[in-house]
Parts: structure tokens; C-alpha cells; sequence
């Protein structure tokens, strides 16, 4: 009879705990002592969780940004303060965490959106509401336009579009004379915006495509390949940011597809150590991707060259061990808004934004950036390019 | 103690009201939603999990059922959202009843096991029927909740969320004081005693399955109509070993457990934000100490405590 | 038909047997610590991804050869398997089969968060254990990998019904899962039991954990989709019953990869959940159990 009297004392407890926790955000960056106001930037990346792998990297490429301004002197004098939450891929939690980094860290913007399309959008939603400047490390466009709707003022983008990477991946092809394609999307919201990209465009290369859409747990692709082999394509193109991208390449070779077609990956492979995991099945396979896989080959003018380099190093002194596109968009997305800030001068939104949308040419690790009124995705059509694995490094190939 | 237990219930629910209310944050506000969120969730996992001692590993697919259901016919449908609310609780409870009735006639774990498959194939299917559920980008442009024209702030929908927690419970107050409520704790201590007596358990489980179910499509409603967005992830395995996580902890088949254990998940989501690492390993660690060496929860534990002190200060009662 | 659809199937086939493997010494793990506890070990799918992870990053940290790796592999399981054993058994107050369960959902989550922080969350890789050259079987490809795995499931077939049927051990395990009351009686001591099952079930796990890496990559999270997968295999062959679990893996491999070949890939992960929902509600015994030793009818 008595098992009631004792919750009067463990809810209160615990409410007091929650009620604390308001003021208890934990300030992960400090470093240099700020002598002025800071710029307080939050970032959201799942290090836990599905995507644990991919928002390692860029939990990893955002902190060296934040470093290296802060390092270099700060925003204008004003250091940046720093927040980072992890959602754990969850849609439910990234909104509660959006919403603890603009009302209670106050931060001036929000860079890296919880390393899912599905959750930056989600993101997106709220940024545009409070007027809290965003820039998205994920892929999908419907982060900065919504699909029936128009562009979002406060939302950007630091990654390629699956469209241009489409656009760059066809015209190579029919370069090749490719006219058919075994096309295996992931069902994620990374592959299947990719999906309706493709479909979108190969008619107008002359290309006929073959769909597979596969789960991003699978173990084996031969039955979704050899079913595709059945049109003979010319090309096999895997659109996944997962390990199943190495499945994928063990089972072309398997299946001796690779004799006589190209197979081809997307910009989520532009990762050497994917590669190498693939071991024998990945040489020779194509990626199109952002020039910073290739950075040391373009030619010496292109400032590209030298901001990806300083990325490439920097990011390996630091970590040991070697960056990939991932890590590249949210640091690129750190140094975006940076950049923004300091040609506002202050951090009013509106400023901001619009000074976002007048950088041209920004260069940043993955290649060159252009904003406009029109376009919050910044990194152009033409940073895409085709390269080849040759079993040590991607070389360039157009 | 009934008198006692009025009172920490009028706390409780004054506080639930207030706190966000009093609040500028809509941080703080979407903090109590999820925790309301969480308290139904619970208290409806308490009543076939806690007080009907049946292991259901289907609790995440039922919310995200109730989720879908209503973000579906809002969405597609153009259901008003009221009906769409009120029609996520209705399909969730006539899955369950489809799902327990042949899985709760058989004895020992198999009522665990097509549990943990129902589970599973939802979460799945969330994920695979692109069509109708927009897939794991999740289901976009779920209007905001509306009445007679008004659409809700998320205050007002919290207020909606937090009267339904108390409401349900109030509900689950009056069941574990009923027959029911006996009834269904005779069977989880021992189903052929309780047969004995008299005791229906299938048709008494079967009412217990159905009803948590309920709690869970409402739970699901509100998260919809609350986040305007769903994706899978949020119901998959996981969530469902973080419910059960919570009720144990909280203690099962207590009326305040489920409160309790929503409790604890939201302070840790909110404390353990900034050190993700850590979050699984102390969740799983504290669990693991609790169901070997104090099966009862904090409240069973700290009642058993409060007792056993009570009755060294007083040796004549 | 022609030739191409043909080999469409038998490539379809040569998949399905591949992780069909697989999910068959899983199911056997789940049937043995149930033969033992009565209990279902959630832990059965982390042991595949140690199994997995142990192999991969012996081989690429050390650069061991690949027998020594599948030995460290398998000596992980023995130490997997003491260590669940000790936690959920035998520092329980009040073992129980239910209490059991829960106390391995919540080792699963412990173990794969030691995991992801000690790994860094990278994926790992592992060679086929005798080169990857395909070998052709008219038009399809089948690779030497998948007869390494069906050769470890026959393997496992055959010592686990020597050990089943001569040692102490093996028949102890079987006398107290017929009937506990009696072998505890009778003198035999079930905790000893129990151990020897939970570490049988894990070094099953991880070696299929090390023959499962080479036609995929294994990372912190890959253990419990394989493991809900080989659950379901259990239960379709009869929980406790080793041969219908052996059997079982296979036949939910093959289904799995004809309805991604044939029907769709988006629904394959579906397949196996809904064959275990549709084995409860028809034969909950299992499809390929023998009616006794179990009351699944109500009393």
C-alpha cells in the first residue's frame, strides 16, 4: 500500500532535472577566450545511428572549419561558438534539437542537417519559419524548394545536385555510346530523387533506362543484376551513399559485367576507403563526384586546387586518416556562412542571406560555389566531373 | 493513500499545463510534446506489457501505424484532420485485434514472437510503399491541426496532447483498480491460477492487446499532427527496445511507471544530446542493472524500500 | 524461356543460398540457447557483426592470414558467449525465460555501442576465404564463398549432431531442454548447461559473421536485421529444433532473393518477418517441427 507515497518524491526529482536542463547546454567549442560576442553556429549530425558513418565524417569536417576560423582569428574579430547535437537519424529528435539550438544556443545559423535528406528537410521546414539561416550538407532538393512549393529564403545547400551529377554522368555516357542503362537507386531520400533526376534527363541523352531500386541492408545485388542483364545495358549505375555500393561492385565483377559495360557509381563513393574495401571488384569503376577526389590534377590556376588541398591536409593532420566528400560539405557549409557573416558584418538574417546569394566563385574544398536569388545550391554544374579508380586513387577522367 | 495519490496527480497535471505555457521557448514546448507523446505511448505498453505481463515488440509499428494512418488521409484524403486523428487509434486497435487473436491463444513467447514480426513488417512496409508513404524520405505536407477553421499553434496542440496524457492516465488509474485491472494481474503472475478462478485470460488479453493498441495509434496521431513529417526510423526495432527499456526502468504495472520511464527517456534524449556516444551505453547499462537485480523498476524498488523502512520504525503495525 | 531468364534464376539461386547460410547458423544459434534457456538470446545477431568485425579487423590492422583471423573470430564467440552467459544468467536474481530475453535486448544495445565507439564506426571488409574467381555454370556465376558457407552449414550439421549425440555436454544440454525438472534431479547442472550453449550459439554466430563478410562489408550496425532475419528462420523451422533452423535459413534465403529478383527488391527485407508471421498463425510449431515437446495448443 505504501508504493505511492515515494513517487512524490521522484517526480519532482526529475522534473527538476528537465526543468534544468534549459540553461544546460554543453558548449563544445570554447576555444580562444572570446573577447567579443560570438557568432554561434549549431550544427546537427547523426555520428550515431544508420548513417553513423557518413555524419562521423561530417561532424568531422565541420569541427576543423570551425577550428580553422576560430584559429585564423574569428568572423570579423568575433569568435564562433560552437553547438553540435546528434540526432541519431531520427526525424522526431532532430526537430526537438533544431529547435534547443535556435531558442535556447540562439545561434546565428545552422549548418549540416542530420546527415539525412529526410531530416535536413524536416530542418529546412523550421529554419524558414524562425528566420534562422541554413545550410544543409545533404543531398536531396527538396531541402531548399520544396517540391510544390518555392525556394526557401533562408536555406542553402553545400552539396551537388543529384541533377548535375545525372546531367555530367549522361553526357559522358553518350560520349561512350551508351544507349542503355541498368540504373539501381537506393531507397533512401538520397537514391530516390536521384531516381526522378535520371528519368528526367536520359530521354534527352537518348538513353533507355533499366530501374532496380534496392534497400541499403542488402547483401546481394546478383538478382537484381543478372534481371538487369537481360536488356544487355552498356552502362550499371549504383545511386548509394551505403555499403551496399561495395556489394554492388563485388557483384558486377562477379557476374563479369564489367567485360563489357561501364559501371559506374555516384558522388557517395568518392570514398577511398569504400574503394578499397572492394578491393579487386573496384578497379576501374567510374564515380562521378566533385572535383576534390581529383583535386591535385586540375590545373594550376584553378584555386580549386589549392582550397581542396588545404582541406586534404589540414583534415588529415588533424584526424589521421583521409577525408571524403562528406567531410569536405560540412566544411565547405562552416566556411559558406562564415564567409556570409563577414560580408554582412553582422548576423542579421536577412543580410545574411542575401549575402549568400551574391557569392560567385567562392572556392571551397569540394570546387566552386555560386549562389543567386534563384539558386540555393550553391556548388555548380560544372564541379562535377567523371574519374576512375585505379585501385590506389580516382584519376581524373572528363 | 488514495487521497495521497489525488493530490501528486493534481501536481503532476498542473505542472504539465503550466510549465510550457509559462515558457517563451518553443524548445521547452516541443520537449513536453514529446514527453506527453511518450506518456501515452507507455502507459498504453503498460497495459499489455506491464499489467498483463504479455512481451509485445510491436508498440513502435502501432505508433508509426497511427502515425501514417492519420498523416495518410490527411494527406492523400484530405481528411479533416480531427477524423483523421480519431481514425489512427481505430486502425491500430483493429490490427491488434486481427494480430492477437490467433497469437495470444498460444502459450509461452509466441505472442513475442508475431509481436516482434508485426513489428517489423510495418516498419518495413513504412519504408517500401513509396507510394502512399512517400518512402524513407518520409510523408511531406501534413497540414497543421485544425478546428472549425482554426488551425493550432504547437501550444495549442501541446495543451490538446497533455489533457489526453492525463486523461488516459486517469483511464488506467480506474482499470488497475477494476476487475480488469485485478483480473489481468492475477493472469501475469500465474495464467492457470488465474483460469482457476474463473478468469477468461485470452479474451482478457485480447482486450488488454487491443486497448495499449489504442493508446498507441493516439499517440501516433499526435506525433503526426504535432512534427508535420514522419519517416520510418522512428519506428523501427529500436524505439521498440527503448519503450520496453522505459517501462522496466519505470516499473511495469505501476501507474506512475510509464510517466516515469517517459521521464527518463526525454532527460536523457535532451542531457545526452550532446554526448551521443554515451547515450546507448548508459540506456543499455542501467537497464541490464535493473532487470537482474531489481525487476520491479524504480517505483517497485523504492516502494519495496519505503515499505521495509516503514516497517522497522513502526515493528506494531 | 531463354537462356538469359535461365540464369537469372540460377543466379538467383546461387544468392539466395549465400546469405541463406548465414541466416541458418544464426537460427541455429537462436534454437540452441533456447534448447538451454528456453529464452530467445537477442544477442544472436551482434554476434554475427563481432564475428564480422573481429575477422575484418584482424585482417586489416595486423594483417593476419585468413585461417588465423576466422580463429580469433571464433575465439571471440567462445568469449561473446561466456561473457552473456555470465550477465544475463548468472547474474540474474531470479533467472527466468522471459527475464532472460529482456536482459539480452539490453546487452545487444551495450554491445553495439562498445562496438561503434571502439570501431569508429568503420565498416570492415574481409577476403573470400579461397580467392573470388567465379565459376561458371552456364551463363550464371557462382562465387567459391557460397560453397564455403553451405560447406560450414553441412559442417555444422554434422558436429553439432556428434556433439549432440556423444558428449556429456551435448547430451545435457538435450535432456534438459526435453525436460529440466528431471535432468536438474538427476543431478546435472544446468547453469554448466547453459554456458555451453549460449557459447556454442555465439561461436556459430561470429563464424557466420567471418564467411558473411566477404560478399558484404560489416559495421557496428549490421548484426540486428541479421539477427530478427535468422530469429525468423528459427521459427519456421521449430524453436529448439536444429535441423528445421539449418533448413530453415536456407529456405528464407532463397524466398528472400526470388522476391528481389522476381517480385520486388523494395519488399525482400519484408519476405522473412512475413513468413514468420504466417508460420504463427498456421503452424506455430514450425513448418518443419515434429508435434511433440510442445504445448501450443491451450491447456
Amino acid at each position: 500500500m505504501k508504493t505511492r507515497t515515494h513517487i512524490a518524491i521522484v517526480i519532482p526529482v526529475l522534473i527538476a532535472l528537465l526543468a534544468g536542463l534549459a540553461g544546460s547546454a554543453v558548449k563544445v567549442d570554447a576555444a580562444g577566450a572570446p573577447s567579443q560576442e560570438p557568432i554561434r553556429i549549431g550544427t546537427l549530425e547523426s555520428v550515431t545511428g544508420p548513417p553513423a558513418y557518413v555524419g562521423d565524417k561530417m561532424k568531422k569536417g565541420a569541427e576543423l572549419a570551425v577550428e580553422e576560423i576560430n584559429n585564423a582569428g574569428g568572423i570579423n574579430g568575433r569568435p564562433i561558438e560552437w553547438f553540435f547535437y546528434d540526432p541519431a537519424g531520427d526525424t522526431e529528435t532532430a526537430v526537438i534539437q533544431t529547435r534547443r539550438l535556435i531558442d535556447v544556443n540562439k545561434v546565428d545559423a545552422i549548418v549540416g542537417g542530420g546527415s539525412q535528406s529526410g531530416i535536413a528537410i524536416a530542418m529546412a521546414q523550421i529554419a524558414e519559419e524562425t528566420k534562422t539561416i541554413f545550410i544543409a550538407t545533404e543531398g536531396a532538393r527538396e531541402i531548399v524548394k520544396p517540391s510544390d512549393g518555392k525556394l526557401r529564403k533562408y536555406v542553402f545547400k553545400a552539396t551537388i545536385n543529384d541533377t548535375e551529377i545525372a546531367a555530367k554522368t549522361l553526357e559522358y555516357w553518350k560520349g561512350q555510346g551508351v544507349a542503355k542503362v541498368g540504373f539501381l537507386p537506393d531507397n533512401t531520400g538520397f537514391g530516390q530523387p536521384a531516381l526522378q533526376a535520371m528519368e528526367e534527363q536520359a530521354p534527352d541523352h537518348g538513353i533507355t533506362l533499366f530501374v532496380e531500386t534496392f534497400d541499403t541492408s542488402v547483401t546481394d545485388l546478383t538478382p537484381q543484376l543478372s534481371k538487369l542483364a537481360q536488356e544487355k545495358p552498356q552502362a550499371y549505375f549504383a545511386w548509394t551513399a551505403s555499403p551496399a555500393g561495395v556489394v554492388f561492385l563485388k557483384n558486377a565483377k562477379q557476374l563479369g559485367l564489367s567485360e563489357n559495360a561501364i559501371i559506374q557509381n555516384c558522388f557517395g563513393f568518392a570514398d577511398e576507403r569504400f574503394m578499397e574495401q572492394a578491393g579487386d571488384a573496384a578497379i576501374g569503376t567510374f564515380v562521378t563526384a566533385p572535383k576534390l577526389p581529383v583535386y591535385d590534377e586540375l590545373a594550376d590556376s584553378d584555386p580549386v586546387k589549392e582550397s581542396a588541398g588545404k582541406f586534404v591536409e589540414t583534415y588529415r593532420a588533424k584526424f589521421n586518416e583521409a577525408p571524403n566528400l562528406y567531410a569536405a560539405e560540412s566544411y565547405d557549409g562552416i566556411y559558406l556562412v562564415a564567409e556570409a557573416f563577414k560580408r554582412a558584418g553582422s548576423t542579421e538574417p536577412d543580410a545574411v542571406a542575401r549575402e549568400l546569394e551574391s557569392l560567385k566563385d567562392f572556392s571551397g574544398a569540394q570546387g566552386k560555389f555560386s549562389f543567386s536569388s534563384e539558386k540555393h545550391d550553391g556548388l555548380s554544374a560544372s564541379e562535377a566531373a567523371v574519374m576512375k579508380w585505379d585501385g590506389t586513387r580516382f584519376t581524373f577522367v572528363e | 493513500m488514495k487521497k495521497n495519490n489525488i493530490l501528486i496527480f493534481i501536481g503532476f497535471a498542473a505542472f504539465l499545463i503550466l510549465a510550457p505555457v509559462i515558457s517563451p521557448d518553443q524548445y521547452i514546448t516541443s520537449v513536453f510534446v514529446s514527453f506527453c507523446i511518450k506518456i501515452i505511448l507507455l502507459t498504453g505498453l503498460n497495459v499489455i506489457l506491464g499489467f498483463a505481463g504479455q512481451m509485445s515488440m510491436a508498440h513502435a509499428g502501432f505508433y508509426g501505424l497511427g502515425a501514417y494512418t492519420a498523416g495518410i488521409l490527411a494527406v492523400k484524403l484530405s481528411l479533416p484532420p480531427l477524423l483523421a486523428l480519431i481514425a489512427a487509434p481505430v486502425a491500430v486497435a483493429l490490427v491488434a485485434f486481427v494480430l492477437g487473436l490467433p497469437s495470444l491463444r498460444l502459450h509461452g513467447n509466441y505472442f513475442g514472437m508475431a509481436t516482434l514480426g508485426a513489428g517489423m513488417v510495418l516498419y518495413l512496409v513504412f519504408g517500401a510503399a513509396r507510394n502512399i508513404t512517400g518512402g524513407p524520405n518520409g510523408l511531406m505536407g501534413i497540414p497543421a491541426f485544425s478546428l472549425a477553421g482554426h488551425p493550432f499553434s504547437l501550444k495549442e496542440i501541446y495543451l490538446v496532447i497533455a489533457c489526453f496524457a492525463l486523461l488516459g492516465l486517469l483511464c488506467i488509474n480506474n482499470l488497475s483498480r477494476s476487475h480488469m485491472g485485478f483480473a489481468l494481474r492475477a493472469l501475469s503472475v500465474s495464467e492457470d491460477g488465474a483460469a482457476s478462478v474463473g478468469i477468461d485470460a485470452f479474451r482478457l488479453k485480447l482486450s488488454a492487446f487491443v486497448v495499449s493498441g489504442v493508446f498507441a495509434g493516439f499517440a501516433g496521431g499526435f506525433q503526426t499532427f504535432q512534427s508535420r513529417f514522419i519517416t520510418p526510423e522512428t519506428f523501427a526495432f529500436f524505439p521498440t527496445v527503448l519503450m520496453i527499456i522505459a517501462i522496466v526502468l519505470g516499473g511495469g504495472g505501476t501507474q506512475w511507471g510509464p510517466v516515469i520511464g517517459a521521464l527518463l527517456l526525454t532527460v536523457a534524449d535532451e542531457l545526452l544530446a550532446v554526448y551521443p556516444d554515451l547515450k546507448p551505453l548508459i540506456l543499455g547499462s542501467v537497464f541490464i542493472l535493473i532487470v537482474l537485480r531489481f525487476p520491479g523498476g524504480i517505483i517497485g524498488t523504492l516502494g519495496t524500500y519505503m515499505a521495509q523502512r516503514q516497517e522497522k520504525e513502526d515493528p506494531a503495525s | 524461356m531463354n537462356g538469359l531468364f535461365a540464369n537469372t534464376i540460377i543466379q538467383v539461386i546461387f544468392a539466395g543460398l549465400t546469405i541463406g547460410a548465414v541466416y541458418s547458423l544464426v537460427a541455429v544459434g537462436f534454437s540452441i540457447v533456447y534448447m538451454g534457456t528456453r529464452a530467445i538470446n537477442f544477442m544472436q545477431g551482434e554476434y554475427v557483426m563481432i564475428g564480422g568485425v573481429v575477422a575484418g579487423s584482424a585482417y586489416e590492422v595486423w594483417n593476419l592470414p585468413v585461417p588465423a583471423c576466422l580463429a580469433l573470430a571464433a575465439g571471440a564467440g567462445v568469449l561473446a558467449g561466456v561473457i552473456s552467459e555470465a550477465i544475463t544468467v548468472r547474474w540474474m536474481r531470479r533467472p527466468s525465460p522471459s527475464g532472460i530475453t529482456v536482459a539480452t535486448v539490453g546487452l545487444a544495445v551495450v554491445l553495439k555501442a562498445i562496438v561503434m565507439i571502439a570501431t569508429d564506426r568503420k565498416t570492415f571488409a574481409f577476403p573470400p576465404f579461397t580467392g573470388d574467381t567465379p565459376i561458371k555454370i552456364g551463363g550464371a556465376a557462382l562465387l567459391p564463398q557460397t560453397l564455403w558457407n553451405l560447406g560450414i552449414v553441412v559442417a555444422a550439421a554434422v558436429l553439432l549432431t556428434l556433439f549432440f549425440r556423444y558428449t556429456r555436454a551435448g547430451v545435457t544440454i538435450r535432456a534438459s531442454a526435453d525436460d529440466a525438472e528431471t535432468a536438474k534431479a538427476m543431478g546435472v547442472s544446468l547453469i554448466t548447461t547453459v554456458r555451453q550453449s549460449f557459447i556454442l550459439a555465439a561461436v556459430l554466430g561470429t563464424i557466420a559473421g567471418a564467411s558473411l563478410t566477404p560478399i558484404t562489408l560489416i559495421s557496428f550496425n549490421s548484426g540486428t536485421l541479421l539477427g530478427l532475419k535468422g530469429f525468423s528462420a528459427a521459427v519456421l523451422g521449430g524453436l529448439g529444433n536444429m535441423y528445421g533452423a539449418l533448413a530453415s535459413g536456407l529456405i528464407i534465403g532463397l524466398v528472400e532473393s526470388i522476391g528481389a529478383g522476381f517480385i520486388s527488391s523494395l519488399y525482400s527485407n519484408v519476405i522473412a518477418f512475413a513468413v514468420l508471421l504466417f508460420v504463427l498463425f498456421v503452424k506455430p510449431a514450425g513448418i518443419l517441427a515434429k508435434q511433440q515437446g510442445w504445448d501450443h495448443e491451450k491447456k
